[in-house]
């Protein structure tokens, strides 16, 4: 398992988004970069629901719904647990929601003030990042 | 002039709970999370600003009078009669206990204009949370070994215990309880020990497993985890104490002469102020959720954050400042606002089953402390 500082998962009560979308895609996004190997176990949903103060649905909510995207695997009173997941082939439906999504996400950025060269600059890292981790 | 003859050993014992109860009333305010003020979320700064500290003097003040009438209430009770000594003592008790808590309520009323949005946001460790009690089974199951070996020695000595044996123990030691030999006066007190223990077992691990981690990351979480290890070790000493205290005790009706005092009072009664000593120092070093207990080389300030954090608990849910009631937290043990350790929230199902199980113990002790005594 990664250190402490990368296993830590953060959400925000006040925001918009539903707390379980933040608690899955702030796993995802720690699944995806490698925080956790095939096997790792999650906290059980009662400990991360008590720690977020969310209720239990909310987090079984994000831990089916990685179980169905195929990150993990969710047993009765064992918690979750990490499983390989085999690597997809996307659709050309995935491209357009990932694009309309990055462009969604750009302009919510230009709302809130960023400038155009900060969100150009923060593409450039993420470029060079997912770059990185390919020549792994 | 000749002074009243007035029995210090009863002075000694009226004047630790006293002394404690005024000690802790004091502590307590500084001991909070620096963002909470008389259980109110509050910025960090507001307790070091003159709104804070005069909330505060006034807060000492008052706690100092109620304790000197409390003291001079001891004093009065001392003069009286035998059967006011022996029971008027509880009165300043709860003189001071009132005076305690309507001086927190003052305070928490001014302070409430001083309220600060806590943050919203959250953070976990996404780590499954080991549940270990500390030194693992080996080290849990030695008072109940202690106490399963007095039990033994009791069983095994049956026919030289008298017929007659010291139940109860006033100032000095001396014997002034006393029931013919039964099982339940025998075996009684080894078996409140027993109760004690398996409750503060089974407590400790319900908390542990059920309590909410402030901090999952950083120096603060470091300090959390301190700070709940620490308070592991001091029940683990605490069960063996009691378990040598209860031992003791039920060894006494083997004793040769039972009428003479216990030999093992003063240190009985220096191990329960070491025991309060211990209390005292780990909530002074380490203040609620060990957030003052650095180490050597620790970083000092703490990163500080954009809004108050709090105890990650919304303040209307604080009812009187002191019983938390939150039906949306699945939390069953939250942190308490004003002292140290952990509470109730009431609003949970589960809650009720931990104050049902508290009033059994009590009712078990009691029930075992007058069958003993019958």
């Amino acid at each position: 398992m990664a250190n402490d500082e990368t296993t830590v998962l953060r959400i925000d009560l006040a925001s918009p988004s539903p707390a379980y979308r933040q608690i899955a895609d702030g796993l995802r996004a720690l699944l995806v970069h490698g925080a956790f190997k095939p096997g790792d176990r999650l906290p059980t949903v009662r400990q991360l629901a008590i720690d977020l103060t969310v209720h239990h649905n909310t987090v079984a909510q994000a831990y089916r719904l990685l179980a169905e995207e195929g990150w993990l695997d969710l047993r009765r009173h064992r918690g979750a647990t990490v499983i390989e997941r085999r690597s997809q082939r996307a659709s050309a439906a995935s491209h357009q929601n990932f694009s309309r999504r990055l462009r969604e996400l750009t302009a919510r950025a230009e709302a809130d003030g960023l400038d155009a060269k900060a969100i150009a600059r923060q593409l450039d890292t993420l470029a060079d990042e997912l770059n990185l981790e390919r020549t792994k | 002039m000749k002074l009243p003859d007035l029995n210090w050993t009863l002075i000694f014992i009226a004047l630790l709970p006293w002394g404690s109860m005024a000690v802790a009333a004091l502590f307590t305010p500084r001991l909070s999370r620096p963002d909470l003020f008389f259980a109110v979320t509050v910025n960090p700064s507001f307790r070091q600003s003159p709104a804070g500290r005069e909330i505060l003097r006034r807060y000492d003040r008052c706690v100092v009078i109620v304790a000197v009438v409390a003291l001079l209430l001891v004093g009065f009770v001392q003069l009286g009669t035998p059967a006011l000594v022996k029971f008027g003592l509880l009165g300043p008790m709860f003189l001071e206990l009132a005076g305690w808590f309507g001086a927190f309520l003052a305070a928490r009323r001014r302070a409430m204009p001083y309220h600060e949005e806590p943050t919203a946001q959250r953070e976990a460790a996404l780590r499954p949370r080991e549940v270990s009690l500390p030194g693992g089974w080996p080290a849990q199951a030695g008072p109940f070994l202690i106490l399963a070996a007095v039990f033994f020695c009791l069983w095994w000595r049956w026919d030289s215990i008298p017929a007659r044996i010291p139940i109860h123990w006033g100032v000095g030691g001396r014997p002034d309880g006393w029931a013919s030999k039964h099982p339940a006066s025998v075996f009684g007190g080894a078996m409140i020990g027993l109760l004690t223990c398996s409750f503060l077992a089974s407590l400790w691990y319900a908390v542990l497993r059920g309590v909410r981690r402030i901090h999952s990351s950083g120096p603060r979480a470091a300090r959390e985890a301190r700070f709940i290890r620490a308070i592991s070790f001091f029940l683990l000493g605490m069960e063996y104490w009691l378990a040598l205290l209860f031992g003791l005790l039920s060894l006494a009706a083997l004793r040769p002469n039972p009428e003479a005092p216990l030999e093992a009072f003063w240190p009985m009664m220096l191990g329960q102020t070491l025991v309060i000593g211990a209390v005292f120092f780990i909530a002074y070093r380490a203040g609620q959720g060990g957030w003052r207990w650095r180490r050597p080389g620790e970083s000092e300030p703490l990163p500080a954050e954009d809004a108050p954090v709090g105890d990650r608990t919304p303040d209307e849910c604080w009812k009187l400042g002191v019983f938390y009631v939150n039906q949306n937290d699945p939390a069953l043990f939250v942190e308490k606002r004003f002292g140290i350790g952990w509470t109730l929230n009431l609003a949970n199902p589960r809650a009720w089953l931990v104050i049902g199980g508290i009033l059994l113990f009590v009712s078990a002790t009691l029930a075992i402390s007058w069958w003993s005594m019958a």
